[in-house]
């Protein structure tokens, strides 16, 4: 079974109206973190993913879900 | 917006590139040596003075990661961003240092394949300054390659 991991940071950051660079500033990481896990060449750890969610005030499922692949 | 006043978590990305950046200096003095084996007259001096030069660059590199670690990543939180592995930086480094290993330890063991303890042509410290040459080499460009392949997104739309 082939599973990626997707997410919806770059919608979520739209309706908030961010940056990257505002958003790893709010949680802590490199503008850099945030760009390659939008485009999912960095898995986040369970303490990144929290630390979204918890600054988007949304659960974590509704950032980040499973998707089946090719 | 906030991409003029960078984060302490991308003054350590910069810190990272420094002091990979001295890495690389590095192997290229270990380089030299090994290459002082090689070539004879003339160029041998002009390869001791490429070297000098090529240390004062690396040892100027490295005091600018010293002084960039002290003077832009904040004290209190200076253990924790540099030892820190939960980021797209630590990842790049680990999986640069796993390269690294694999292929410094394949060039090991061809050269030992092709060199004996009573036939080799070249004194120990060749091996030696081969063998820094080689994994400095390797763990510094896998670095720099994997940072700007694997992380060159530029600003999206937001960011414009």
């Amino acid at each position: 079974m082939n599973e990626r991991l997707e997410n919806r940071i770059h919608v979520l950051r739209a309706e908030h109206r961010m940056s990257q660079s505002d958003l790893a500033n709010e949680i802590g990481v490199s503008r850099k973190t945030i760009s390659t896990i939008e485009v999912g060449r960095f898995i986040p750890s369970t303490v990144i993913a929290l630390k979204i969610a918890r600054y988007f005030k949304v659960p974590v499922e509704e950032i980040f879900m499973l998707v089946e692949g090719e | 917006m906030g991409q003029l006043k960078k984060s302490s978590a991308d003054q350590v990305d910069m810190h990272r590139k420094l002091m990979f950046g001295s890495m690389l200096l590095l192997s290229l003095v270990f380089g030299i040596k090994t290459a002082l084996y090689l070539v004879n007259g003339a160029t041998t001096d002009y390869l001791n003075v490429v070297a000098k030069v090529v240390v004062a660059v690396a040892l100027t590199l490295l005091g600018i990661t010293v002084f960039w670690k002290l003077r832009f990543v904040p004290g209190k939180d200076r253990y924790y961003l540099l030892t820190s592995t939960d980021s797209f930086v630590a990842q790049v480094m680990n999986r640069a240092c796993r390269i690294s290993w694999s292929l410094t330890f394949s060039m090991l063991c061809l050269t030992m394949m092709f060199t004996s303890r009573d036939n080799s042509f070249f004194p120990t410290e060749f091996y030696l300054n081969l063998a820094a040459f080689f994994m400095l080499a390797t763990f510094s460009i896998s670095f720099f390659i994997l940072f700007k392949t694997e992380g060159d997104e530029e600003f999206s739309s937001m960011d414009a």
